[in-house]
């Protein structure tokens, strides 16, 4: 009975923070299958390049985009579900470890990385860490500028595979649009897993 | 009775024109819906249909269509894969890069949106942009600048000028003259503003107007105006009342940010890490690259290395002879999955019959177009060239003079470790050529200077992802040690490469290359181009089966020669494909091999 009460009381602010976010303009993607999210109002979704197809890689899922900078950097968001056998991560955990430390094992460019701590990604339990990374520019100089960028995690680990929830923003702008992020975690549902 | 029936038609069936069993084949409905989505008349353009004709119109569905039909399938191909581009152009792209990728795609001689009526203005577009685009037909209005997203400021300034400019003549430029006439403006503007700092500054709307000028100063050159732009910034803030100050606030930040680029100018990579770690992270300078001592500690001049230096140093760095590729870069790549596929590719047999595997190493410094270059592969001169400038920044950072490099064993193994993700990067382009060769794919005769396969984005992503995985390979054999010697870009490329495997290198480095189509843009331009010589097939195609006696000499050899050309490129088309499928799978599963040591950093339930 008091394991009930804790997870009512868990789970509770979760659930208030997804009713908050649904009653927000924004755009809800259903990848078909996997998930439900809903993405910020005015973010714009990107397209995948070329190459192997979600269903090649088994990786599925959608990112958007709110404005970019003088940079050319977007605050960004993305879910996506990696199905066992996919050819990017085989595991929640290896991933969880190529993201939450230097993926070289080294941070020679002050990268810093946060703790990696239990969390809720919708109703679900979800590894949450975020960290301080920096894109180089312009890219391929001898003479680039560094760009600090944040990043926050929501790896949710399900019986089959595990869903990533991922937050990429310019460090300057990142507090900004880190409600947006929370939101859209918030509404984050798994179907049929 | 059966098998007789089925004999006769068998018979009937092999006696039918290709095009009619074409029209029958199992793949009928599919090529009709593709060529339903491009055609004007019906006025779909649906991006989604494009999407899936381009991954299922493959194979032999599309050997059997451009044998019946090569007219067809070549129109087919070039506008779904047009639309396809079009729409990951305008989703995933904004500003200026938006800007030079619709000019690249839209002003092509070869303009395929154009003939969909996508074209060649970007304002052709913007009703299927309002339908297709997901909301982005704004962004893609400021990004071409079209007129009416220019704003009152700006278009009652230009139609002040001596152009006396309209919406009409305006929007009648190419995009990136749009952009020049519009750093004109600003340069102009700033100039003004500059000249009178005490009246700019006093302006009530100052602060907007120099926002607008600064968007507007973003081609080569423009530094000077927004640096003198960010001084009456700081002037304005400095005079201003106390009200003011946060008013200004903003652009003092950037004037600040601009000042610490500023101080980048001029630095080799090194000082400029211990630069940015001072300036940003206070982290302890030099902590990147160790230094060398010089004794003494007598202040060291960088010495540019020689063209007679350089040439020492090439030959050092790499020969192959007989196959057998040595030298201090054939050391720092050896037993790395990279490196081993580039000995093996100088040790082909097959490829050194052609000379197409030669290694013509060079070191030299980058001007004109090459200036900002690494590295750079010519097929027309079949050299591989290292530009000199990542030498000075070694020996720079090393605080030696090339003359000492030269004579160190341990510089030339530190002048090899630095250089040589670009060298695999190079080589990877010198493979595919040979490929191309290998497989009639070089079918370019002197286009544009160039001949060879056509220059597309997934040449860039493979190169990149081989340098990638060799900079991670050796950072997992070698620690944290190998990468204090690399750069921080060649660092960044291996994380990323680690944490998102190919498409990051794809979709990240196609921002460095405006001017290269991805495969989807390259097929929409190579099919466009081959449309004339598509419908002479067709023509002549006809007229054989109609009346084969009629054919002349010339008319029989012209069918050959067109016919052999567009099967070149369908070749292309269907064996880059494959070829680009192969190496992402090849690479993504090198990159499980270079994980690191599995320690749970998952906390345990409870903890």
């Amino acid at each position: 009975m008091r394991k009930i009460l804790a997870l009512a009381v868990l789970l509770a602010p979760a659930a208030a923070l997804a009713a908050d976010a649904g009653k927000e303009a924004g755009m809800t993607h259903t990848e078909r299958g996997y998930f439900e999210v809903r993405f910020p109002a005015g973010w714009e979704k990107t397209e995948a390049a070329f190459g192997l197809s979600d269903a090649e890689k088994k990786v599925y899922g959608a990112e958007c985009s709110g404005e970019r900078d003088a940079d050319g950097l977007a605050p960004r968001i993305s879910v996506r579900y990696y199905a066992p056998g996919n050819l990017l991560h085989k595991t929640a955990e290896k991933f969880i470890r190529t993201h939450s430390r230097p993926a070289l094992g080294a941070a020679l460019d002050g990268q810093q990385y946060g703790p990696v701590k239990k969390g809720l990604a919708g109703r679900q339990y979800a590894q949450v860490f975020d960290r301080k990374i920096f894109e180089f520019t312009p890219q391929e100089s001898l003479k680039p500028r560094k760009i600090a960028v944040y990043e926050k995690f929501h790896v949710v680990p399900v019986k089959d595979g595990f869903f990533v929830l991922r937050y990429t923003a310019p460090a300057a702008r990142a507090k900004a649009h880190l409600k947006d992020y929370e939101a859209a975690v918030a509404s984050f549902k798994p179907l049929n897993r | 009775m059966k098998n007789k029936l089925k004999l006769l038609s068998l018979s009937v069936a092999l006696l039918l024109p290709q095009y009619l069993l074409a029209a029958a084949g199992p793949a009928a409905d599919l090529v009709q819906k593709c060529q339903d989505n491009v055609d004007k008349a019906k006025k779909q353009l649906s991006p989604a249909v494009a999407q899936e004709c381009v991954q299922k119109l493959t194979g032999p569905a599309l050997t059997e269509l451009k044998n019946a039909d090569p007219e067809k399938a070549a129109t087919i191909i070039s506008y779904n894969n047009a639309l396809v581009d079009f729409k990951k152009l305008t989703s995933n792209y904004s500003g200026k890069s938006l800007a030079e990728a619709l000019a690249r795609e839209m002003e092509a001689s070869a303009c395929a949106l154009c003939d969909l009526g996508l074209g060649p203005r970007p304002e052709a577009a913007f009703s299927w942009l309002e339908t297709n685009s997901g909301g982005r037909l704004e962004t893609v209005k400021r990004a071409v600048r079209t007129w009416d997203a220019l704003g009152n400021t700006r278009t009652s300034s230009l139609a002040a000028e001596t152009e006396k400019y309209s919406k009409d003549a305006w929007n009648g430029q190419k995009i990136m003259a749009r952009y020049e006439r519009l750093s004109a403006w600003a340069r102009k503007n700033t100039d003004i503003l500059t000249r009178a700092p005490a009246a700019a500054a006093a302006k009530p709307d100052f602060a907007a107007l120099a926002d607008t000028l600064r968007t507007d100063l973003v081609m080569d050159g423009d530094d000077y105006y927004v640096d003198q732009l960010d001084s009456l910034a700081l002037n304005a803030a400095k005079a201003a009342p106390a009200g003011a100050a946060a008013a200004a606030k903003k652009d003092k930040a950037t004037a600040e940010t601009a000042k610490k680029t500023a101080a980048l100018k001029g630095r080799s990579a090194s000082e400029q890490k211990d630069y940015l770690d001072v300036t940003f992270d206070n982290a302890r300078p030099g902590s990147g690259v160790p230094a060398v001592e010089t004794g003494g500690g007598a202040k060291f001049t960088p010495v540019p290395i020689t063209p007679e230096q350089a040439a020492q140093l090439s030959a050092k760095m790499g020969t192959v002879k007989d196959g057998k590729f040595t030298g201090y870069l054939a050391d720092e790549v050896r037993g790395t999955k990279a490196g081993d596929e580039v000995s093996a590719f100088f040790a082909d047999k097959t490829y050194a019959k052609k000379g197409s595997n030669a290694l013509n190493l060079k070191f030299e410094k980058g001007t004109g177009d090459l200036a900002g270059a690494l590295g750079w592969w010519s097929g027309d001169k079949k050299t591989t060239t290292v530009n000199t400038d990542l030498v000075d920044d070694y020996c720079a950072g090393k605080k030696i003079t090339p003359a000492q490099m030269l004579k160190s064993d341990e510089h030339l193994k530190g002048v090899a470790r630095y250089v040589a993700p670009n060298f695999v990067h190079e080589t990877t382009h010198q493979r595919q050529d040979a490929w191309a060769s290998s497989n009639g794919l070089d079918y370019i005769k002197y286009r544009g200077g160039s001949t060879g396969q056509p220059y597309q984005m997934e040449m860039e992503t493979e190169a990149f992802s081989m340098q990638a995985a060799f900079s991670a390979e050796k950072a997992k054999k070698a620690g944290p040690a190998y990468l204090a010697q690399i750069s921080p870009s060649h660092r960044a490329n291996a994380e990323r490469f680690m944490e998102d495997g190919v498409d990051a290198m794809r979709v990240e480095k196609h921002k460095l290359y405006t001017g290269i189509s991805s495969m989807e843009g390259a097929s929409a331009q190579e099919f466009k181009k081959a449309q004339g010589a598509a419908s002479y097939v067709k023509l002549l195609e006809d007229k054989k089966r109609s009346n084969p006696a009629g054919m002349t000499e010339k008319e029989l050899a012209d069918l050959k020669l067109y016919r052999e050309a567009m099967d070149s490129r369908f070749k292309w088309y269907t064996m880059v494909q494959q070829k680009s499928a192969a190496d992402e799978r090849k690479l993504l599963e090198w990159r499980e091999g270079f994980d690191a040591p599995a320690v749970s950093v998952v906390p345990k339930p409870g903890a």
